[in-house]
């Protein structure tokens, strides 16, 4: 026998219509199906929430444990705009350039820095340094923050407040960093007088590199008008250091006391 | 809120017809039961979101029972110990020894998309362009499926016959 499609249909027609479906228990089962699977989409949300929350949470607080301080944002973007933004704080009251938290994070060891501009507010004495020869920064120099303080620290201060500060680019900047790499790497002979200036100043050279990073920090003893400084990274020590002619107008508008251009040191006595 | 009314009064116009092609699907009373229930949840789910309800809700049904026939880790296991065994006498689709049953019998036989193809062309009347859009695939897979489902019935039914 070989069943035709009347056949077929016959037989799935046979007991077309028993049963009947009870509506309301389905509707009650659809409601529930459907509680069932909000719950579990909002467990699931929840639980996303909560490890995104954990996870956002421990990475601030990570980059807090690795911050040099409270401004760590604005160091980040000051030090990668350093360059850029070292020009537009030339002659500034200290707003243009840098950060406290930039200061710190360029920071050497062995000076401290406070929010003028990166300027250090502690200087090396000449006796912290040795007198290692080799290079005062640490890679090719693009631009140096100039910072100038009274030579005469008030009595009792542990601090020096920088009384001016600029920003040498360029060939000043070079020009600078060639005197004083090539400044003698032995004391000279001469002697200078022991007597300061009461306008004498002293100077921090802030190096930075090509990227804003920071090469070295520089510091000088009094740059009096009769005889060279003596200036330090901290490691290397140059002696007879005189600005060059070029900068000293620059140099002596931020410190009165700088020896003016075309002054030609004196020794006052030999030894 | 959604069209409550509307959708019990689907039901009681569809719902034998669906439970019906549902038993056909599976072979069983209970579990057409609950293949079709499964289906019309579906359904009251997407209500008010969807244009022709009857077409969704043989689709879903399809598809609720060629997923139900798929292996699954989490599925049932075969056991030495039988369960209690169905009363094969009180009206199942299985049982009966005339042609239809017969017929009915060999059609559990299938595979569940041959299964499917015959149920939606045979019972529910559908076309091959309809069958073919319930079921999602070509109309010429259609029509090779349902050639072979006939022709291994014809095999069966003549195979038993002699």
């Amino acid at each position: 026998m070989s069943p035709s499609e009347f056949d077929l249909r016959a037989a799935l027609h046979d007991d077309d219509g028993n049963g009947a479906l009870d509506v309301d228990q389905l509707i009650f089962a659809a409601r529930a199906h459907r509680s069932q699977r909000r719950t579990r989409i909002l467990s699931t949300a929840a639980v996303v929430v909560a490890v995104a929350a954990l996870g956002v949470g421990g990475g601030l607080l990570a980059g807090q444990g690795n911050s040099p301080g409270p401004t760590s944002g604005a160091a980040q973007a000051n030090r990668d705009n350093a360059a850029a933004s070292n020009g537009k704080a030339a002659g500034g009251s200290g707003t243009g350039f840098g950060s406290a938290g930039s200061a710190s994070r360029q920071a050497p060891a062995g000076a401290s820095l406070s929010g003028n501009a990166g300027c250090p507010t502690t200087l090396r004495s000449p006796a912290q340094a040795s007198a290692a020869s080799g290079p005062l920064f640490s890679e090719p120099v693009q631009s140096v923050v100039v910072c100038a303080y009274n030579a005469i620290l008030a009595p009792r201060a542990t601090s020096q407040t920088p009384r001016g500060h600029t920003v040498l680019r360029g060939a000043q900047a070079t020009q600078l960093v060639n005197s004083l790499e090539n400044a003698p790497t032995r004391r000279p002979q001469t002697m200078c007088p022991d007597m300061i200036r009461a306008d004498a100043s002293r100077f921090a050279f802030i190096g930075l590199g090509a990227n804003g990073t920071h090469a070295g920090t520089v510091t000088t003893t009094a740059v009096n008008a009769g005889c060279g400084a003596q200036i330090t990274n901290g490691t290397v020590t140059r002696y007879a250091w005189t600005p060059p002619s070029s900068l000293q107008p620059t140099l002596a508008r931020l410190a009165p006391g700088t020896p003016a251009a075309g002054t030609v040191p004196i020794p006052s006595r030999t030894k | 809120m959604r069209d409550e009314e509307g959708f019990r009064s689907f039901v009681e116009a569809n719902g034998a017809t669906l439970l019906h092609a549902a038993r056909l699907l599976t072979g069983d009373h209970h579990r057409g039961e609950d293949l079709v229930q499964t289906a019309l949840i579906k359904l009251y789910q997407k209500w008010g979101r969807i244009e022709a309800p009857l077409p969704y809700a043989r689709r879903a049904l399809v598809n609720a029972h060629i997923d139900q026939t798929r292996r699954r880790w989490w599925g049932e296991r075969p056991t030495e110990t039988l369960p209690e065994q169905a009363d094969l006498d009180s009206g199942s689709a299985t049982a009966g020894s005339d042609s239809r049953d017969e017929l009915r019998r060999i059609l559990a036989g299938l595979a569940p998309r041959e299964r499917a193809v015959i149920v939606l062309r045979y019972y529910c009347d559908l076309s091959e362009q309809e069958t073919s859009a319930t079921l999602g695939m070509p109309v010429g897979t259609v029509k090779s499926t349902c050639s072979r489902a006939l022709a291994r019935l014809r095999v069966e039914v003549t195979s038993g016959a002699s």
